[in-house]
């Protein structure tokens, strides 16, 4: 007899990203190691993020001192709030939970956060940091001036329409 | 039914739409052909954290240019 309920195989709808910065041979793994501890209010759909903290080596201590950061991630979902960072062979890889095809993808503000991190990691590891911090106040600036208040629409609904 | 016409797209792999999004939001990436970067050679997780995935699929990596993040590894559970 068929199985009524059989086993799903194969590759699941469920996708990471895995935001790397290369470092080869880190010395101690546990100082690169990290992860977000969310304080949150509310539930299911009302649950909002009221503070973060990092848990983990001494790369935590950076991220936890950088207040921006924090700010950052405060007003992002809950789940792209939640921010691995691990050594690996090959890199330090910062990622997040994993996504199904529909969402899977990454906004700027979450793609800024991860950038963030990675100038951390390049700081604290002594390799070569890019210039984004100018670049992350342009984009900050930029984005101040893109915001146009919409006028208010006034008027009421034509006779008939319920 | 033999009237309309073919619905055409381009196939694309996870890494070239990853690039797209990307690209939307101002970042420059080159998608890498798969299985050409050393970061797919090698573990995909540390262990450190418990309740790691163990079995997945590398889908592919994209380069960043200008960022702190010097590439993107794309991977799928199972």
């Amino acid at each position: 007899m068929q199985d009524p309920d059989p086993l799903p195989w194969g590759a699941q709808d469920r996708f990471q990203a895995h935001f790397i910065v290369r470092k080869n041979d880190v010395e101690n793994p546990l100082d690169y190691t990290a992860r977000t501890v969310l304080s949150t209010s509310g539930h299911f759909g009302s649950k909002k993020i009221t503070d973060i903290t990092w848990n983990g080596g001494k790369i935590a201590e950076v991220l936890n001192s950088d207040v921006s950061l924090t700010e950052m991630i405060v007003n992002q979902s809950p789940n792209d709030a939640i921010i691995m960072v691990e050594p690996t062979n090959e890199g330090i890889r910062i990622y997040g939970k994993w996504k199904n095809s529909f969402e899977f993808g990454v906004s700027e503000d979450l793609f800024q956060i991860y950038d963030t991190i990675a100038h951390h990691l390049k700081k604290f590891a002594g390799i070569k940091i890019s210039s984004t911090k100018s670049k992350k106040l342009e984009t900050k600036s930029k984005s101040d001036k893109d915001i146009v208040e919409l006028p208010k629409i006034k008027g009421t609904m034509p006779k008939g329409w319920s | 039914m033999y009237d309309s016409e073919p619905e055409t797209f381009v196939i694309k792999s996870v890494p070239e739409k990853f690039s797209d999004i990307l690209e939307t939001i101002g970042v420059s990436s080159t998608p890498k052909e798969i299985a050409t970067d050393d970061v797919e050679n090698d573990d995909y997780y540390s262990r450190v954290f418990s309740q790691t995935t163990r079995m997945i699929t590398n889908k592919g990596c994209l380069d960043i240019k200008g960022k702190n993040i010097d590439v993107i590894q794309i991977i799928q559970k199972g």
